[in-house]
């Protein structure tokens, strides 16, 4: 039989117990998630690196002359791919608070200046070398419905037609003045807004086929 | 939201698992060699049971407990069938009628007890065998005069379908959980197959409750309330039949937890009540955090199911056949970024004390932990099964919609 005294003492040592496998298990989450923004930041670094490597390139090419439209389509392709990537790892982060505030609102600073960039060099890329790409801004807003399903629309338009490139922006980001000259150069007051190839604006949800006729029509 | 209840459910699960392998290894309860049989009344209620009460009574004529001492009596519990044709058969058997119609099994028990001359009774159900020794194994529980009940060891013989084999798991667990509670005097269940009482107590409190679906786990609390104690003797084996259907599952089920919420209600006064030891204190307020542990869980789980069902079905009207294409299917490194490990360590660390408990469990019980699909199922599909049937019984408690047996 189990006097009072012996209870007391199991209960306390199971509670001891728990709270170390506890505390374990947040030291070990703390540790993850330092990995996980190292992961992240390394991404972001790697394709930092890529992009100013692509522009270096283009204006060493049009300086001292030779073919800038040489620079490679899957490499280009594969600089788009990455940047989803982060894209989708800096949402699922932001969802899960894995980042704390200021440092998450610094790295998606830098992740909004490396799409821009991107946009700016695929866009340039495009009407220099004809390449058949799509250009697509997307502004989107964390709380709306009609952004999130915009969201799986552009997802899927990727995957149908790969030459599209996708380039996503908090529109209630306001953290970097850049972005805040992008919006309003495409004077953006509404989420989800789509700027197609520099040329047509589209306000509010539209679905795939209205989106494949548009980008079909532009190319 | 989400995470804090994940949290404080898993961090709930890993204290009780620890607590209950710590007690796991505290000595039994030692019991004195017997000194005397007494007279024990067996009740056996019966409705319609011509198919299985000949081997209950068989197996009740070869207990290895003197003859002379035992007083078998079958109550005839309104059955339209042919069982009371094959009671007839056994002459040492009395077989009595119980004349009140559809209120259930304490009637019939009760109607039993007013025949019984034994100084213990005992009760087996008429689906049930009992192995020669079990009633010999229990009776030295009684020498302590606090003793109110003595329960058996159930097993399933020869499960069949998976329903049987998952249950199988599910008593095994139980028997050895009942085995710890035995350990630390919180005991509150005497199960139908084969429950040892002593007669004039159970008289002296009113005998069996009539307007309960439950009356054996009333009659527990009621002894408990009383301030006697229900023992469980480990080495007294029996076996029973269990539900070998989905519906007569979840009918068994919705009957046992609406029975659970209606007797933990009814006996409220126990609850964090010192007077009644580690029952007032550890076991109620266990019980009470289990099941609203498992209803806010529940509402959890239902909401996150639910919005992403919404989610998907709005995806797929949106994209009709191109669904697919909007799908990220991550990496094999993004789904191990994406681990949430403050949760997940403890919450693996659970699972695995639990799956200790149940290797534990089966080699209490001289059993043979099998790795089949029973058991896979027993730890994914089951647990969800049993939340539903704890909701449903919840529901018609709180809607009250009368309570059938």
């Amino acid at each position: 039989m189990v006097n009072e005294i012996k209870y007391k003492k199991i209960l306390m040592i199971s509670l001891g117990f728990s709270i170390i496998i506890f505390v374990a298990g947040l030291l070990l989450g703390i540790s993850l998630d330092t990995g996980k923004v190292n992961d992240l930041v390394t991404n972001i670094n790697q394709n930092e690196l890529n992009t100013e490597s692509y522009s270096v390139e283009k204006e060493f090419l049009a300086t001292f002359g030779g073919d800038k439209c040489s620079l490679s389509s899957p490499r280009v392709k594969a600089l788009s791919e990455e940047l989803g990537k982060i894209g989708r790892l800096l949402t699922s982060y932001e969802s899960s608070n894995v980042i704390e505030k200021s440092e998450f609102n610094y790295l998606k600073r830098r992740y909004s200046l490396l799409e821009i960039k991107a946009y700016s060099l695929f866009t340039s890329l495009k009407k220099e070398c004809n390449y058949n790409y799509t250009n697509i801004l997307f502004f989107y807003d964390n709380n709306d419905d009609s952004s999130l399903r915009e969201g799986y629309i552009l997802d899927a338009l990727v995957k149908i037609n790969p030459n599209t490139n996708v380039f996503s922006f908090d529109r209630t980001f306001k953290e970097d003045p850049t972005l805040e000259t992008v919006k309003i150069h495409y004077n953006i007051t509404i989420s989800p807004t789509l700027i197609i190839n520099n040329k047509i604006k589209q306000e509010g949800l539209i679905d795939l086929d209205t989106l494949m006729k548009l980008t079909n029509e532009q190319k | 939201m989400k995470e804090l209840v994940l949290w404080i459910s898993s961090f709930f699960a890993l204290l009780i698992s620890l607590f209950w392998i710590q007690v796991m290894y505290f000595k039994d309860v030692k019991t004195s060699i017997i000194s005397r049989f007494p007279k024990v009344t067996i009740l056996i209620p019966a409705y319609n049971e011509e198919k299985t009460i000949a081997k209950t009574i068989n197996s009740v004529l070869n207990l290895t407990y003197p003859k002379d001492k035992i007083e078998i009596i079958v109550i005839n519990d309104n059955s339209t069938d042919k069982t009371p044709q094959v009671v007839r058969e056994f002459k040492q058997v009395k077989l009595i009628y119980n004349k009140h119609r559809g209120v259930g099994k304490a009637s019939a028990l009760n109607t039993g007890l007013k025949y019984a001359s034994g100084e213990l009774l005992a009760v087996i159900d008429a689906d049930s065998e009992v192995k020669k020794d079990s009633l010999k194994k229990l009776i030295s529980y009684f020498d302590d005069t606090k003793t109110g009940s003595v329960i058996s060891s159930i097993k399933i013989r020869n499960p069949k379908n998976i329903y049987e084999h998952i249950q199988r798991l599910e008593y095994i667990l139980a028997t050895f959980i009942r085995k710890l509670m035995s350990k630390i005097d919180t005991l509150h269940i005497t199960p139908g197959v084969l429950s040892v009482y002593r007669t004039k107590l159970i008289r002296r409190l009113g005998g069996f409750d009539e307007n309960n679906i439950t009356e054996d786990l009333e009659i527990a609390l009621r002894l408990r309330a009383n301030n006697y104690s229900v023992k469980m003797s480990p080495d007294s084996v029996t076996y029973t039949k269990v539900p070998s259907t989905f519906k007569q599952l979840w009918n068994q089920r919705i009957r046992w937890f609406r029975g659970f919420i209606f007797n933990n209600l009814k006996y409220k006064k126990m609850f964090m009540n010192k007077k009644y030891g580690l029952m007032g204190k550890f076991q109620l307020p266990l019980n009470a955090l289990t099941f609203f542990t498992i209803i806010t869980l529940f509402i959890v789980i239902a909401y996150e199911v639910i919005t992403r069902l919404y989610e998907l079905i709005f995806r797929i009207l949106l994209l009709k056949s191109n669904v697919i294409y909007s799908l990220n299917f991550p990496s094999l490194k993004e789904l191990l970024l994406n681990i949430n490990i403050k949760l997940f360590f403890p919450l693996t660390i659970s699972f695995l004390l639990s799956f200790y408990l149940l290797n534990k469990a089966h080699k209490s019980m001289n059993e043979k932990l099998m790795l089949n699909p029973a058991l896979l199922l027993y730890f994914t599909v089951y647990p969800m099964l049993r939340t539903l049937h704890w909701i449903t019984a919840f529901y018609k408690e709180v809607i009250q919609t009368k309570r059938k047996w």
